[in-house]
């Protein structure tokens, strides 16, 4: 009986449902991505042998993957670090100031609770630039508005800055926890030693929020390099492709282009980066 | 414990009813569409009646109507619910698709339907709205589809503006052009009222092509719009937008036409270059009188057709087929397409529903709903090719918008649309 357990084939059995759905929903997609990497393929006829020509045309020069990848990594960098910084600022502002506070720290995190679509169509108003109230807000000021989602130059910002009003009450929670960990006795040693209230910050505060700075960025990255329905809704990827990001692009190649080949290319191609940053980041847990 | 064992029982049975269809269930087809607003809502009580039509006669088979999105999201997932088969019996898809749709065989020859025991008369079909009106088609493409909602884009007007500043309703570009610029109202740096609002998108630029006398492709078969009419068809649109007279909609697809047409309703435009398909829509929500007229010509008169055809799944049972059949016949019945015309604005597709007194009337009093049909004289075919939607959606709408947004001049943007849409056509060949 004893013996039996030990058998490798008891542990396979268990390990049996949770193998078979990592089979079909992760591991056969990923081969299956790689095999319509190298065909072409509309969908509609059968796939046709192409060797390595999506690879090759995705790598040439002027390729659309570039400027893709860098508008993603424009919109990841500005969401994380523009979330972070703003939940730390909320949160520093917002820690231990009462009931007003509970009043306000519930009303931003209400946000994070609706869903990406419901925001997105909310700020598709808010920002529209002739009924938003935001652009009548800056005429009656005197300062002409931009065209929000309109104009390829400012598209792409408006989007982050939807996508941190979006997020920001979640960072702001995370750190609210973190700063009622930090042991008021530390705090209070610094002041008696004469430390500021910006040297009790640099010192203290921000080196012990260290975990949490570092789980922010590292979820907020992975979630904002999925971004998708606020694209979806609010650009379409528009105007010219001013807000065309990785996911939204690759979903544009395969379900309104129907090139699934160049699609999976991309995917596979990705696959390496995101490899290494997925390392890193378990690098940086074990580190941290 | 028996009483336990009893509900599993009972449990398994429902489960096991429930996995075989009944044959009611087997009679039924699903029918996929993509409307919103107005058009939905006629759609979806023209399904409801078929259904109690059904019903009443104890013919089996319903027809079960799903909301797909707009065209392109339903193409998607049309593509998608093939692959899976799941795909509806029947549904309604955009002229630009049907080529490379029809050419993978997943349509049903509609031919043998049209003759058999529930028949068609295919030769009542308005002959500009059928497949070989809208199409320079060759001769052995096989009925694939039945013309429904059918249109045109035309010209929309503010009568109460025009009048007051003295104009008629524009017939050239260059009337277009001074209309535009008469007709906008600047306070300030703010525009209070543009003179036109159109949506910069592939239709309307094919008809200033066509306009132009240009064509889409060579007559082996290339890019024939990188240069010349491609480039004035764009030009026509881009030069009003640069000199503040027309109003370029914000939005991806149709979210810039909902833009065109509220800023018109709003009277923040006054003319708007769209489909007639808006026609009840328009006329119901503006609050003044709304002119309709013919697209402006250049060296000719020229307007595509727009809209979509009814297709059936070749893949589908044939139970589903039979009904979805009996649908599209009883949709394009004389009668139906003439109400579905007076209470949409699209055009009727059957030419005894054009000849009805029903209609006739209808033109008289409201002669806007004529302009449509008076412009299919002027109809300027889609080329037969499979590579349609792709030169369609991934060559010349991004160089649209491109050229639209400043990034690239018209002529280079049709330059790259060209080149893009050969490739395309290479591998689609």
């Amino acid at each position: 009986m004893r013996y039996r357990r030990r058998s490798p084939l008891f542990a396979w059995a268990f390990l049996a449902p949770s193998l078979a759905l990592f089979a079909i929903f992760f591991a056969y997609p990923l081969v299956a991505c790689f095999w319509l990497s190298l065909h072409r393929w509309d969908m509609l006829a059968d796939p046709q042998w192409v060797g390595a020509a999506n690879y090759a045309a995705l790598l040439a020069p002027g390729s659309e993957l570039g400027p893709v990848i860098g508008r993603t990594i424009v919109y990841s960098a500005g969401t994380v670090v523009g979330s972070v910084a703003l939940g730390l600022a909320l949160a520093l502002a917002l820690h231990r100031v009462g009931r007003v506070g509970h009043v306000l720290r519930s009303a931003i995190f209400a946000s994070y609770v609706v869903s990406w679509v419901g925001v997105s169509l909310l700020w598709s108003y808010l920002l529209d630039d002739q009924l938003g109230p935001l652009s009548a807000l800056l005429e009656a000021a005197g300062l002409g508005a931009p065209d929000w989602l309109g104009d390829p130059d400012w598209a792409l910002v408006s989007l982050v800055g939807v996508s941190i009003w979006k997020v920001v009450g979640y960072d702001m929670v995370l750190y609210l926890a973190a700063l009622e960990d930090i042991p008021r006795e530390i705090l209070e040693a610094a002041r008696l030693d004469g430390a500021g209230r910006w040297a009790t910050f640099r010192t203290i505060v921000w080196p012990l929020l260290g975990p949490t700075t570092l789980f922010l960025v590292v979820t907020g990255t992975l979630m904002s390099f999925q971004g998708f329905d606020v694209v979806r809704v609010m650009t379409g990827g528009g105007p010219a492709g001013a807000t065309q990001i990785w996911v939204h692009w690759l979903y544009e190649q395969a379900f309104a282009y129907f090139r699934l080949g160049p699609a999976c290319a991309a995917v596979t191609l990705f696959f390496v980066p995101l490899a290494l940053v997925t390392w890193l980041g378990r690098f940086g847990w074990q580190h941290a | 414990m028996n009483h336990c064992a009893f509900r599993h029982n009972r449990a398994f049975c429902i489960l096991l009813l429930a996995s075989c269809s009944s044959p009611a269930a087997r009679d039924e087809a699903s029918f996929w569409y993509s409307y919103g607003g107005r058009n939905r809502e006629v759609l979806e009580d023209l399904v409801g009646r078929f259904n109690r039509v059904q019903a009443r006669e104890g013919r089996p088979g319903r027809i079960r109507g799903t909301f797909q999105g707009d065209y392109f999201d339903a193409l998607a997932k049309l593509r998608a619910a093939m692959l899976a088969r799941r795909a509806p019996a029947v549904t309604h898809v955009i002229a630009e698709a049907l080529p490379r749709l029809a050419e993978s065989g997943v349509l049903e020859d509609l031919g043998p339907w049209a003759r058999g025991p529930e028949p068609l008369d295919t030769g009542d079909i308005v002959p500009a709205l059928s497949l070989s009106g809208t199409f320079d088609l060759p001769g052995d493409v096989p009925l694939v589809a039945i013309p429904f909602n059918r249109s045109t884009p035309i010209l929309y007007y503010d009568r109460e503006a025009l009048q007051r500043a003295g104009i008629e309703p524009p017939r050239t570009w260059d009337d277009l052009r001074q209309a535009a610029h008469a007709l906008t109202v600047r306070r300030g740096g703010h525009t209070e009222r543009w003179g036109l609002t159109c949506p910069l998108s592939w239709w309307f630029w094919y008809a200033a092509l066509a306009q132009a006398n240009g064509t889409l492709l060579t007559p082996d078969g290339r890019a024939a719009f990188g240069r010349g009419p491609g480039v004035e068809a764009l030009e026509l649109y881009l030069g009003m937008v640069r000199a503040g007279t027309m109003r370029l909609p914000p939005g991806h697809d149709y979210a810039a036409w909902e833009k065109a047409h509220a800023d018109f309703i709003a009277r923040r435009a006054a003319m708007v270059i769209t489909s007639t398909a808006f026609l009840a829509y328009i006329t119901d929500n503006a609050r003044f009188a709304v002119g309709a007229a013919p697209l402006p010509g250049h060296r000719r008169r020229a307007v595509p057709t727009g809209g979509t055809f009814f297709v059936l799944l070749a893949d589908a049972p044939a139970r589903a087929k039979r009904t979805a059949w009996s649908f599209v016949r009883w949709m394009s019945e004389p009668s139906r397409t003439a109400e579905w015309a007076r209470r949409t604005g699209y055009l009727p597709v059957r030419r005894s529903a054009v000849d009805s007194e029903a209609m006739q009337r209808l033109y008289r009093e409201r002669p806007a709903f004529r302009v449509a049909l008076d412009q299919l004289d002027e109809r300027a075919p889609f080329p037969w090719t499979s590579a349609l939607l792709a030169i369609e959606r991934e060559a010349v709408q991004p160089a649209l918008e491109r050229a639209a947004a400043g990034e690239v001049s018209a002529a280079e943007a049709m330059a790259e649309a060209a080149r893009v849409a050969d490739q395309r056509i290479l591998e689609l060949r």
